[in-house]
């Protein structure tokens, strides 16, 4: 009997001691925000996207962002919804190139260009970003349409990389369709497998030793498990683990988008003459050229920064933060802030043109 | 055995009253006596006794029986 | 392998159920094996100059010892030093010494072109020469009267608990250790294993999170506020802490299971109320190294030059202690920073003693300004031990003095908080239980449940962290 007794105290002891262990441990990664509860959540109808006012805090190989998503839920400043008319508004929307976490905001192209705008046309100048990792261009119409245009901006731009026309999205979001020749949205994403298994972390997710966990089981998920426990015995269990080439269809044929990013471009033209707005492409990398054929066909302006960036590739602060991924560092914001300024202003500087004329 | 005159000038230098200092008593056992008081307590002892030490011969010195040997082998 | 990672749990467990397994006598050859492999996993080219110096010193000290007369003695010795600090200087300094020569005689006009070693520096080689050079020493001063047979020698010089990053042990400490049978005792296993589970956590969740944003802070300075600096260096100085005091416990709790008994290599150094005292309480094996093989000789060579004898030696003694620590300018500079702060402090020790005599009533006062003020001096110091040149100081200076406010303040002080109050609150539980192994003092429940969750937490990091090799394996 008291042995029993004795055990039941001992477990109520180590019970509350773990509890009260795992809430330090809690209370103090979110103060050093080695690791914060997660900035993202999946929106029923917005799918995945920022929590606003959530804390950002990443420091790893191609960067450091010590950051937080401002109450309307995009990055950076906080701009009302409704514009003054004086400003000028530059909306961006982009993927993890535009969401930029490999720097601050202050060193922010978005930051860049709105300081370079604000004294090349002497005017109050907005840049509001709505970048966010993952996305393709389809996600990229979809919050255009849903969300930037709230904001009424002059000028909205997206950065469109290759696999941004050519591949979806694996993150849940509404997916921009087809039906009866007309653009329309599924929100059936809430059903797929990678909704069910962020699901299961949901609550996790808002704990930061919850947020650590969901990382390390990532690990496991994307099979890195063996690799990092055994290192460099690692060639003992793994059968070389071959990664698939993404494959990237290089004709119209075997694009299973082409459909539905041409009549999304066509749609862009339509809006900016219904909503005021000035759509442009930014050219981030080598798309297929028939992409480019259809843009200039349906006369949305293209901002060539491609062409910009190659002239860096050879100089000592390459661009890249890091070659993996290829996000931009902070010589990389700086050059593109520069070439966009100089391309708005000079869009401008052509519009006084005509008007004078 | 440690002689008087030796015992009072290491106790001159650490500026203590009174200590029992033994043929095995080593440094750290005595108060004060650190690397940079170490060095007074020899040059003292090379002044009041009129010798000369190698440092090979002081390194060796374990503890003050030692020093106190190494000081009479000066005298032969 | 670095000790804070999954692949070292697992060597470990397989050396210690074989350890314990083999009969007695085999046990030192075994781990004389364990180390070797511990060495060659990280890499295998420099295997050779280990076992290479093992031999050279091991018969150097034979040579030592067969001499009777002091000069033969003496001669054998300086061989020894000759031999071994060239290895280390090959390695370590032979560019920095041809780069520093070459903009030297630049400035005459002289053009000289070298062709730069392309050598990759040895793991651990600082450590493992200087902690054979204590066997040589030892012999020299007769301190030791066993003889030791080469296997023991070999074990000892390579020791894999303490051959990346320390301490560096003694010769007169380890050896007699290696020699004697050890078996297997549960309460050491225990205490090994907890000041493995302490070093962790101060390693890993304290030292390697800090050193992510000082790395980023240090490599472009010039994108930071000065506050955002402020909190790299500050971060610096709880990373090297940790990180280091962290390896140490590790390397201490792996000897341990071991059957060995190590000495500290820290004392919560933080708390010093003294650089004199700090230099007592951090990185002790070293600065015990240096104090006994270099500045005592200096000091001794010097001393009819009174003060000045003393100081001509701190100089020299903590300079060289940077030059130790890599071949780098900054380096330099903090050391002779440290042998600066030494000089002043003697040379001003009775100046000081009546000022404060005269200003300050309150002993806790005194004791709070003191800990203040010699934190202060080190942190300061530590900006030049962590930047890569004089370049990155000054621009880190220069971002200090033109003060720039930072949109992110309340965030940054906390954090620089949180991480320096959970690292002076282990400090503070480790004084008052007298042990980095504190919490044997605890009842086993709570016990239980704090390894428990120390585990848990720095095995999620390790998952998700891209390894951070230890700070110090680099010397």
């Amino acid at each position: 009997m008291k042995t029993s007794k004795r055990n039941l105290k001992s477990f109520i002891i180590f019970s509350l001691t773990m509890i009260s262990g795992l809430l330090t441990v809690e209370i103090f990664l979110r103060l050093t925000e080695i690791s914060l509860p997660s900035y993202v959540y999946d929106d029923p109808k917005l799918g995945r996207t920022f929590r606003p006012n959530a804390k950002i805090f990443r420091a790893d190989a191609e960067g450091f962002c010590i950051s937080q998503v401002n109450k309307y839920g995009y990055l950076g400043k906080p701009y009302d919804r409704e514009k003054n008319r004086d400003s000028l508004r530059i909306c961006l929307v982009g993927d993890s190139f535009v969401e930029g976490m490999q720097v601050f905001d202050r060193n922010h192209f978005r930051t860049i260009l709105e300081n370079e705008l604000k004294q090349g046309l002497n005017r109050n100048v907005e840049v509001l970003n709505f970048g966010i990792g993952g996305i393709d261009f389809r996600v990229m119409y979809f919050i255009y349409s849903q969300r930037i245009l709230e904001f009424n901006p002059d000028i909205v731009l997206f950065f469109v990389k290759d696999d941004d026309f050519l591949s979806a999205d694996v993150l849940p979001a509404p997916e921009i369709i087809v039906r009866d020749n007309e653009l329309a949205i599924d929100y059936s994403f809430l059903n797929n497998a990678e909704s069910k298994l962020r699901r299961t972390f949901k609550i996790v997710r808002n704990f930061s030793l919850g947020n650590l966990s969901k990382e390390a089981f990532e690990q496991f998920y994307l099979g890195r498990f063996w690799k990092i426990v055994l290192d460099k015995m690692n060639f003992l269990l793994a059968k070389g683990q071959k990664q698939e080439p993404i494959h990237q269809p290089q004709d119209r044929e075997n694009d299973r988008y082409f459909g539905v990013n041409t009549k999304i471009i066509r749609q862009l033209d339509i809006d900016a003459n219904k909503h005021g707005t000035r759509n442009i492409i930014i050219k981030v990398n080598s798309w297929p050229s028939y992409y480019s054929d259809i843009l200039s066909r349906e006369k949305i302006m293209v901002f060539d920064l491609e062409s910009e960036l190659a002239h860096y590739i050879n100089d000592e602060i390459y661009f890249k933060a890091f070659e993996e991924f290829g996000h931009w560092n902070y010589f990389g914001h700086r050059i593109v802030a520069d070439y966009l300024a100089k391309s708005i202003l000079l869009l401008y500087d052509q519009d006084k043109n005509c008007q004078k004329e | 055995m440690i002689s008087e005159k030796l015992k009072s000038v290491i106790l001159k230098e650490l500026k203590l009253d009174e200590f029992d200092i033994r043929d095995d008593t080593t440094a750290d056992q005595v108060p004060g006596w650190d690397s940079l008081s170490h060095l007074s307590i020899i040059i003292a002892i090379e002044r009041n006794y009129g010798i000369r030490f190698k440092g090979y011969e002081i390194l060796k010195c374990k503890n003050v029986g030692d020093l106190q040997r190494l000081i009479d082998s000066k005298f032969p | 392998m670095v000790f804070n990672s999954f692949i070292f749990l697992i060597f470990l467990a397989i050396v210690l159920i074989a350890y314990y397994r083999l009969p007695r006598r085999y046990r030192n050859l075994f781990l004389l094996l364990c180390n070797y492999l511990f060495y060659i996993y990280f890499d295998v080219r420099f295997a050779s100059l280990l076992l290479a110096i093992t031999v050279i010193d091991y018969f150097l000290a034979e040579k030592i010892q067969a001499f009777s007369s002091y000069k033969g003695k003496k001669r054998i010795l300086i061989i020894g030093l000759i031999t071994n600090l060239l290895a280390l200087g090959i390695f370590k300094y032979f560019n920095f010494f041809m780069d520093s020569f070459v903009s030297m005689i630049s400035i005459f006009g002289f053009h000289l072109s070298y062709k730069a070693l392309e050598l990759i520096l040895p793991l651990g080689i600082s450590f493992y020469i200087f902690q054979s050079l204590t066997y040589l020493f030892a012999i020299y001063l007769e301190q030791i009267e066993e003889k030791y047979t080469l296997l023991e020698f070999a074990v000892f010089v390579s020791f894999f608990p303490t051959i990346s990053a320390g301490p560096i042990e003694r010769a007169s400490n380890l050896l007699p250790q290696i020699r004697q049978p050890r078996s297997f005792s549960s309460s050491h296993i225990r205490e090994g294993f907890i000041l493995i589970t302490a070093g962790m956590f101060r390693k890993v969740i304290i030292g390697d999170t800090a050193g992510k944003i000082v790395d980023h802070v240090f490599a472009q300075p010039q994108y930071f506020a000065s506050l955002e600096i402020i909190m790299g260096i500050l971060l610096f100085a709880v990373q090297i802490y940790n990180d280091f005091a962290g390896y140490s416990s590790i390397a201490k709790g792996v000897a341990k299971l071991l059957g060995f008994e190590i000495m500290d290599n820290f004392r919560q150094p933080y708390l010093s109320r003294s650089i004199l005292e700090f230099w007592r309480r951090w990185h002790i094996s070293l600065s015990n190294w240096l104090k006994d093989y270099v500045f005592k000789p200096l000091q001794f060579k010097f001393r009819d030059y009174d003060h000045w004898g003393n100081i001509i030696s701190l100089l020299l003694t903590f300079t060289l202690c940077g030059l130790w620590h890599g071949a780098r300018w900054t380096f330099i500079i903090w050391g002779f920073l440290h042998g600066f702060y030494m000089s002043f402090s003697l040379l001003t020790a009775n100046l000081r003693r009546t000022i404060r005599q005269k200003l300050v009533r309150s002993e806790s006062l005194k004791k709070y300004s003191q800990i203040s003020i010699t934190f202060f001096l080190v942190t300061f110091s530590w900006i030049f031990f962590k930047a890569e040149s004089f370049g990155n100081a000054s621009v880190i200076f220069e971002r200090l003095f033109h003060w720039t406010s930072s949109e992110l303040t309340l965030r940054i002080v906390i954090i620089m908080a949180s991480y320096s109050l959970a690292s002076i609150f282990i400090d503070f539980i480790e004084i008052k239980f007298q042990s980095q192994a504190f919490l044997l003092c605890f009842s086993k429940p709570v016990r239980t449940a704090i390894i428990l969750t120390c585990w848990t937490t720095i095995f999620l990091y390790l998952f998700t962290y891209e390894k951070s090799p230890f700070l110090y394996t680099r010397f």
